[in-house]
């Protein structure tokens, strides 16, 4: 990896077999050779995708549904590994991706933030140094202490992105996520995400809203089904893609 | 993220956390709540006593008080096969988790072991009980011999651990795994001495029954809290033997399947 990248991608290719019947049971991994190709869907979600991003910089991607914007992010926070090719993140990579999925319902809102924190690879000193700036960015009050079973949508989101904003990360990888609760904590947590761009080493966006990409982003990549279509400076890029047919 | 010794120390603290919810939550939904520990074995050998001491008159090894005798087998069983029974489902329950974070995944199968050990402490306490209760007629006072209580325990926490590893990543791959499991278990427990001892197999038999740790393992945990003796040391040697080769086959399947986990779930 060369010193001034943070980010290096090359011949990226993620293929998804999808089963028709949802799991795969052992009758079929057995008989795997005699199943008729069109019992297992291949989608190539990316295919030979590759660029770097350098320290400082920040990353839009834009593309039309199904254009493999997501599977990039889950391939970048090393959620999932690609089928062919490389990618390589220098530093603490955070993934503002599915806000408040990983909740135990059953644990307190205050034992949902250790849990996350944990899994994430923190250790418990780091988090208790965090944990009261997280509860009071969420403004949970009392109910950090009660199950997130309990919780509304709403609460559940300012809770998610509170632990998630507070880890302070090198890298950031957002997947849309800009309108989390109410219009007075969207602000609120749209002045804190400029923080974090502003503290990371570098970013990585994901939207349909080209003021957001805009905004936020110096460069940037469209996918087109799975492919690089374009990398360069946003606007260019932005303007050709706002062009496109169809 | 690939589970490597490395990240999973680093995780230790998470494995832990992970455990006492599991403990957490399995009392919490119970009426009785933690009254289970105790009365799951209890209950559990009194089913087998009652049918096969009882009704059969079968099983009754000499000079051995039959339902202590059970206890130690069951207790060591149900820890094992509980471990196994529900890392299974491990990963797939944690989906939406696994889907949002980047972690070893092993984690998730190594805390269900952990929390069933748990409960196997707690029953070889409910054990310990008995045997002072039989005293040393047919069991036996508190010896120094019962400090190698927990070495032992580690030798099937070994073997647990590997296959449980295993089951998880086929868990999340084959739906089917769960059943294949339930039966294998259930063999497995007869062929293992569980009712019986290894001295009332056939003689040309016992060494392939050997092979099997629980035949080890179930008549380490007997020769101490029976009969108050040290269990025979190549015992303890080829039980710790097929506990590493399970833990080193059970990591290394489970590495190998693991990356292609998360696009399963």
């Amino acid at each position: 990896m060369k010193p001034e990248n943070v980010i290096e991608v090359e011949g990226l290719g993620m293929l998804y077999r999808v089963p028709r019947s949802r799991r795969t049971s052992l009758r079929e991994a057995l008989f795997r050779s005699l199943l008729r190709r069109d019992e297992i869907m291949e989608v190539w979600a990316l295919r030979e995708v590759a660029f770097e991003l350098r320290r400082g910089e920040s990353l839009g991607v834009v593309g039309d549904n199904g254009a493999g914007k997501s599977t990039l992010c889950l391939l970048l926070s090393q959620i999932m590994e690609p089928t062919h090719g490389r990618v390589e993140v220098a530093g603490r990579v955070s993934a503002l991706l599915s806000l408040g999925a990983g909740f135990q319902a059953d644990l307190t809102g205050r034992d949902n933030i250790f849990l996350q924190g944990m899994y994430l690879g923190q250790a418990r000193e780091e988090i208790r140094a965090r944990q009261d700036e997280i509860v009071e960015f969420a403004e949970l009050g009392d109910f950090i202490d009660v199950p997130v079973r309990t919780y509304s949508s709403g609460m559940r989101a300012r809770l998610a992105f509170a632990i998630a904003a507070a880890i302070k990360p090198e890298i950031l990888i957002v997947d849309e996520l800009m309108g989390v609760g109410d219009q007075r904590f969207r602000q609120k947590s749209a002045a804190r995400m400029r923080e974090l761009i502003a503290e990371a080493r570098a970013l990585v966006v994901v939207s349909h809203g080209m003021d957001t990409i805009r905004s936020l982003c110096t460069r940037t990549i469209w996918l087109d089904r799975g492919r690089l279509l374009a990398d360069g400076p946003t606007d260019e890029v932005v303007r050709r893609y706002e062009a496109r047919g169809g | 993220m690939r589970s490597s010794p490395r990240n999973l120390w680093v995780r230790r603290h998470l494995i832990w956390a992970l455990t006492l919810s599991n403990l957490k939550r399995q009392n919490k939904s119970s009426a009785l709540g933690y009254l289970w520990w105790l009365l799951d074995p209890l209950l559990m050998t009194g089913v087998y006593y009652l049918v096969v001491g009882v009704l059969f008159h079968r099983g009754n090894p000499p000079e051995q008080p039959y339902l202590l005798f059970l206890l130690c087998g069951l207790i060591s069983w149900k820890a094992f096969s509980d471990s196994v029974g529900q890392s299974v489902l491990a990963i797939r329950a944690q989906a939406a988790i696994v889907k949002a974070i980047s972690f070893p995944k092993a984690v998730l199968p190594l805390a269900v072991v952990l929390s069933n050990t748990a409960y196997f402490l707690i029953a070889i306490l409910v054990a310990v009980g008995l045997a002072v209760y039989y005293g040393p007629e047919h069991g036996t006072w508190p010896n120094l011999y019962y400090l190698m209580l927990p070495g032992v325990v580690l030798l099937q926490v070994l073997v647990t651990a590997g296959l449980s590893l295993l089951v998880a990543a086929l868990g999340v791959l084959y739906q089917d795994t769960g059943n294949i499991t339930g039966h294998v278990l259930r063999m497995w427990y007869f062929l293992s001495p569980g009712l019986y001892s290894l001295s009332m197999v056939p003689e040309r038999a016992r060494p392939i029954f050997r092979l099997n740790p629980f035949a080890e393992l179930m008549t380490a945990y007997r020769d101490i809290l029976i009969h108050g003796r040290c269990p025979a040391w190549e015992d303890l040697g080829l039980a710790a033997a097929l506990g590493l080769a399970s833990l080193l086959a059970g990591f290394l399947v489970f590495r190998r399947l693991e990356g292609r986990l998360v696009q399963r779930l």
